[in-house]
């Protein structure tokens, strides 16, 4: 109905759209499923199908339009108490929604120029078949989805709830008409959506003839109408022209409120003496903006390189500074350095996100796996608010997914073989942060792991050779290798191809790993820590030998001298007497077999906090904090251990970034050897 | 689309009244109106009307009003009705000359 636009341009914004909306409509009929029905939810539900509906059918898209009619009639009789809502139901509505999703994913890959293939079609037939079946008779006949079709653009919002009596003033652009939009489109469009529709056309600033500039738009209009569609609908209705049209959306009292029918008549007297109860002006792209604007990641990930190479050019600007000895030039440089340091922030922050948002996708994984294998779960999610790279979770999710599949098909037990424990068994999703990383544990309360069983398959796998002593740790981690994926589990569930070995090398990936923690007939535990972001770290800048290296700062506790008595107090051992407690050294220097510098006098340590322990690192010379870029290291580089990139120094020089967590499992490894 | 029948100027678009015609039947009118007495304007074969179409048709009633001259709409094809319906417009309604 609107002309100059093709689905093309816009589809991937109605992709985005459409599965945020379903991805809304799934969470909102999960949390009725848990909790009970309530109105607040099957709204949002109802909403987001409405709103689906409404779109595709801006854009013609029938065969969407057809299908959620149906689904949203019925989720209609069930927000109104006409039909009680089951889990039967709720589990009909999320395949529903699953079609749905099929159905845009369809339109947009066709850009809607081919119908549904088979099976889609089969679905909507049948989905709509059992829809049809459960509507409450009389409106059941007058809703069927093919009077629709033909009666499509009529108003066949008749049992649609919450109307309300708006005022609207819409005056354009002169040049809105010259841009292709016709002003006509739109307001037939929003009649069209209306329950009554009273316009006036405002014809006083049309010139005479002799004046009149034929293609410059003169009309601007007062229309009084009542409709179901929310304030946002309506302004949304002029999206396409929103720059170039004034809107004036005033609501008048709203004529009917089914939806409360309980709300008793001796509430409403305070609202009616007026008869226009609020007046909001509206600026359209404002109203549209007011919460959160969609912007292509690939601008923030441009953004944040920038930001990056400015970091890196500052700290040449700070090293020159300090070259030049000018006091005032100096204090310059680190003011601009401050603020440098607040956008990078600032840009870092637009890209966490909440990674709740992703945990409530297992609700819906944990519900059709436990029902199909036959088990009883329940998933417990915590630290939802938790922020992470937006990067980090979409890189994540897929090994999450892996992982509780995991846990629910192989770690917890079907009801009648779990014991004394509860029959429902208990998956808990969690997220923290912790020094500089973010935990995510998924545990469950299932069988455990058995480290003999492990070890044996591992065995027989030839992933390792028998008499290999292993600690714990490594051997739990051997369902980790690839190929350890045994035939006789594999089951439709995980044996989908993938093994655990995607999940560990997805995180290493993440410069994130792994830690499983398990006790036979008591659960397991995957521990997976993932630094903060990927771009840009505050690192703590040291020197060994001829070398730079950045540790990140986020581990970094504390610096201590190493005295001469220490080191003798050594005797040639890896570890020092920190206050009373032990703490494992690594030798940088060493590790890396720089030339050792005779005249070094004193070394120092870091002591760094990874995995819940300190251990120590020794280091020639601390130069302290310093914004790190990190740079990744090339292909060449990549068997290279113990660094996990390198950043550009002021001065241009190189320095490398250390990989604590290697680094750590490598001084765990020798003190097992010396044990 | 437009003729001198004696004194009337008579308007008969056929086919579309839109912003692709508008500018060419604006020159036309603007060329023929200082002669005419009475405007006649016949819709009964205009298809299709946008709100280009709908200004130049208020436009030229308003000019009438101004000059004098009288202004008349005879017949009315049913998707201009709609469109006129839309807007609440008669064009023989001289309320809404304003």
């Amino acid at each position: 109905m609107i002309s100059g636009i093709s689905f093309s341009d816009i589809a991937k914004e109605f992709r985005e759209e459409s599965l945020e909306l379903l991805e809304a409509m799934e969470n909102s009929l999960m949390v009725i499923r848990e909790n009970g029905m309530d109105h607040e939810h099957i709204n949002a539900v109802f909403r987001a199908a409405h709103t689906i509906k409404g779109t595709a059918g801006m854009y013609k898209i029938d065969f969407i339009v057809e299908f959620t009619h149906i689904a949203e009639n019925l989720l209609d009789q069930v927000r109104n108490g006409k039909i009680e809502m089951s889990d039967e139901l709720s589990e009909l509505f999320l395949e529903c929604k699953d079609h749905m999703q099929n159905l845009v994913e369809f339109a947009v890959v066709t850009n809607n120029e081919e119908l549904p293939h088979a099976k889609l079609t089969e679905v909507t037939k049948s989905l709509g078949a059992i829809l049809s079946e459960k509507l409450d008779g009389d409106s059941a006949a007058t809703h069927s989805a093919t009077e629709h079709l033909t009666a499509a653009n009529q108003a066949d919002f008749t049992n649609a709830k919450n109307i309300h009596l708006w005022k609207l003033g819409i005056s354009f652009d002169s040049s809105v008409m010259e841009q292709g939009f016709e002003p006509a489109s739109f307001l037939a469009y929003l009649r069209k959506n209306s329950e009554s529709f009273e316009l006036s056309a405002n014809t006083s600033a049309i010139p005479f003839l002799s004046d009149l500039q034929p293609t410059a738009c003169y009309v601007s209009f007062d229309i009084r109408f009542s409709s179901h569609l929310s304030k946002e609908e309506i302004i949304e209705v002029f999206e396409f022209i929103q720059d170039d049209c004034i809107l004036n959306l005033v609501e008048d009292i709203p004529v009917v409120e089914t939806t409360v029918a309980e709300e008793t008549p001796v509430a409403k007297p305070v609202s009616t003496p007026k008869t226009e109860t609020k007046v909001t002006p509206v600026q359209p792209q404002k109203a549209q903006n007011n919460y959160s604007i969609r912007v292509d990641a690939d601008k923030i990930d441009q953004l944040i390189n920038l930001i990056g190479e400015m970091v890196i050019s500052n700290a040449n600007v700070v090293q020159q500074s300090i070259d030049l000895q000018n006091t005032e030039l100096i204090e310059s440089v680190s003011l601009v350095s401050r603020m440098l340091e607040d956008i990078r922030g600032n840009a870092m922050q637009i890209r966490m996100v909440q990674i709740g948002e992703s945990f409530n996708r297992f609700k819906r994984i944990v519900l059709d796996l436990s029902k199909k294998l036959g088990k009883e779960v329940e998933l417990v999610i915590k630290g939802a608010e938790t922020e992470l790279d937006k990067t980090v979770i979409e890189k994540i999710t897929d090994p999450l997914v892996h992982i509780v599949r995991n846990a629910i098909d192989h770690g917890i037990e079907a009801p009648a073989d779990r014991g004394s424990k509860n029959p429902k068994g208990t998956l808990t999703l969690d997220a923290y942060h912790d020094a500089g990383t973010v935990v995510i544990e998924i545990s469950d309360d299932g069988k455990g792991l058995d480290e003999a069983v492990i070890y044996k398959k591992a065995v027989e796998k030839g992933i390792i050779e028998e008499g290999t002593h292993l600690t714990q740790q490594a051997i739990f981690k051997l369902i980790l290798e690839p190929g350890f994926s045994t035939a006789a589990q594999i089951t439709d569930v995980s044996g989908r191809g993938v093994g655990m070995d995607v999940v560990k090398r997805n995180i290493e990936a993440l410069r994130g790993n792994i830690e499983i923690k398990s006790q036979v007939g008591e659960g397991t535990s995957f521990i997976i820590r993932l630094p903060l972001t990927l771009a840009i770290i505050d690192g703590f800048l040291v020197r060994v030998g001829e070398t730079f290296y950045v540790i990140p700062l986020d581990m970094v506790i504390e610096c201590i001298e190493l005295s001469d008595e220490e080191q003798e107090g050594m005797h040639g051992n890896n570890y020092i007497d920190l206050r009373g407690t032990i703490l494992p050294l690594l030798n940088v220097g060493e590790f890396f077999g720089e030339q050792q510098s005779e005249d070094e006098s004193r070394a120092n340590i870091i002591v760094v906090h990874y995995a819940g322990r300190r251990y120590g690192f020794v280091v020639d010379e601390l130069f302290g904090e310093f914004q790190t870029v990190i740079k990744p290291l090339g292909k060449i580089f990549s068997n290279l251990r113990g660094v996990s990139g390198a950043t550009i120094l002021g001065s241009g020089k190189v320095a490398l970034i250390l990989d604590v967590p290697m680094l750590v499992s490598f001084i765990l490894s020798m003190r097992a050897r010396s044990d | 689309m437009v003729r001198m029948d004696a004194s009337i100027l008579r308007v008969h678009p056929q086919g579309d009244l839109t912003i692709y015609q508008v500018e060419e039947l604006k020159k036309e009118l603007l060329t023929a109106f200082s002669g005419a007495e009475e405007i006649s304007v016949d819709l009964s074969d205009t298809e299709k009307i946008d709100t280009a179409g709908f200004q130049l048709l208020v436009s030229l009633q308003k000019s009438c009003a101004e000059t004098g001259k009288k202004f008349d709409g005879v017949g009315i094809y049913d998707a201009v009705k709609n469109f006129m319906n839309l807007y609440g417009y008669d064009l023989n309604d001289k309320k809404g000359n304003r």
